[in-house]
């Protein structure tokens, strides 16, 4: 009876009583936040303001020139008298696969076999430090300077062909694709190492047949991403590749050119007709780009869920 | 930094819009001026030999000083990770 009574007293004191108002009160940290959210939101329009005014800019005058009459301007011969309006960058965008595609021959193998090196077998030893200080510095280097480095080393000895402009974009790639090779080495999880030694396999053979393909889909995009990268570059070029206009698939002899040259040469060109060819290659080098990424990004996402 | 010593670096931007004064130093930012690659980019197509040697060595001075602002960035960020393992 007794304890009826009290939680009947309880109750009624529990409902009696007024329930707190938990609604947010407009005071000083609320207005605060609210100024920060806007205060971030600016920033990421600030950030994003300039991306979309150059993409927008970049297709606004490149694409009546790029695809005006479609394979034209993708095959044709840079006209040679620059004052003549009509299409044709046929020879850069040769120029321009034929110099990556080199560069990434050149990059890539080295760059995963070192970072197999400083992960795998020297890992924390003094020549590894070396090499990672020696790559950090390199990914600092400016491109003209790896250039003229390689202008001196190889164009004043050989001349101007696409190999020394892929000799050039090779050593800004290396840094980029050591660096990330690392990271994916990194994150293969030791367990799985562990069962290939329990098993008796080889350090070599473990390294080849589990961690790499463990890894490779990270490796294989932050490679597209240093060839994407290197694909844009225009400073290292002009001094190895030269400024050829025609047709040169040729990979060690003679200049060469490529569209990052040409958007350079054109756009600093007096003549209407080659500023709007300069536009026209300029797109067809953003949508390059995009398209490598976008093969990284749609390559990692399928490798990543077939997993 | 690592983006600071890649935009002292940057040539082609600079070179298409930055002016190519010659000669006079200034400090108005709205006032046509040079950079290193700027200058290197430029004036390459038309140097003599001993033009050319004098843009190398300027290139030189800018690896020289992008070395330094690299070295001071690790070391900033090591320094910042010390502290922050070590407490």
């Amino acid at each position: 009876m007794m304890e009826l009574a009290e939680t009947a007293d309880i109750s009624a004191a529990a409902t009696a009583a007024p329930i707190p108002d938990l609604t947010a009160k407009p005071s000083w940290r609320s207005a605060k936040s609210t100024i920060m959210t806007g205060l971030m939101v600016a920033s990421v329009l600030a950030v994003a303001l300039p991306l979309i005014a150059v993409v927008w800019a970049v297709l606004a005058r490149g694409f009546a020139v790029a695809f005006k009459s479609f394979p034209d301007f993708f095959i044709q011969e840079i006209p040679t008298v620059a004052r003549r309006a009509g299409p044709g960058m046929g020879p850069a965008i040769l120029g321009t696969l034929l110099v990556t595609g080199a560069a990434t021959l050149i990059a890539v193998p080295l760059g995963v076999l070192g970072a197999v090196y400083l992960h795998e077998y020297g890992l924390n030893n003094r020549f590894s430090k070396l090499v990672r200080f020696m790559s950090t510095v390199m990914s600092g280097v400016p491109s003209i300077v790896m250039g003229l480095f390689i202008y001196v080393l190889w164009t004043l000895r050989f001349g101007y062909s696409a190999f020394g402009g892929s000799l050039a974009l090779s050593c800004l790639m290396l840094p980029v694709v050591i660096g990330s090779t690392e990271q994916m080495l990194k994150l293969v999880p030791h367990h799985l190492r562990e069962a290939a030694y329990a098993l008796g396999v080889s350090k070599s053979r473990t390294i080849l047949t589990v961690v790499l393909p463990a890894a490779l889909p990270g490796i294989v995009s932050g490679s597209l991403l240093a060839v994407a990268r290197a694909a844009g570059e225009t400073a290292p070029l002009l001094f190895a590749v030269g400024a050829a206009n025609e047709y040169n698939p040729h990979l060690f002899e003679q200049a060469n050119t490529a569209l990052s040259i040409q958007i350079f040469g054109n756009a600093t060109s007096s003549f209407v007709a080659a500023q709007d060819r300069a536009w026209g290659a300029a797109l067809t080098l953003v949508l390059l780009t995009f398209v490598i990424t976008l093969v990284a990004r749609v390559f990692t996402a399928h490798i990543a869920s077939r997993r | 930094m690592l983006g600071l010593g890649r935009a002292m670096g940057e040539t082609i931007a600079a070179a298409l819009v930055i002016g190519s004064a010659l000669g006079q130093m200034t400090l108005r930012p709205l006032a046509a001026g040079n950079s290193m690659p700027a200058v290197i980019a430029n004036e390459w197509g038309e140097a003599d030999d001993l033009h050319k040697s004098a843009l190398i060595a300027l290139a030189v001075t800018l690896f020289v000083i992008t070395i330094v602002v690299n070295l001071v960035a690790t070391g900033i960020v090591q320094r910042s990770m010390k502290r922050a393992q070590g407490s």
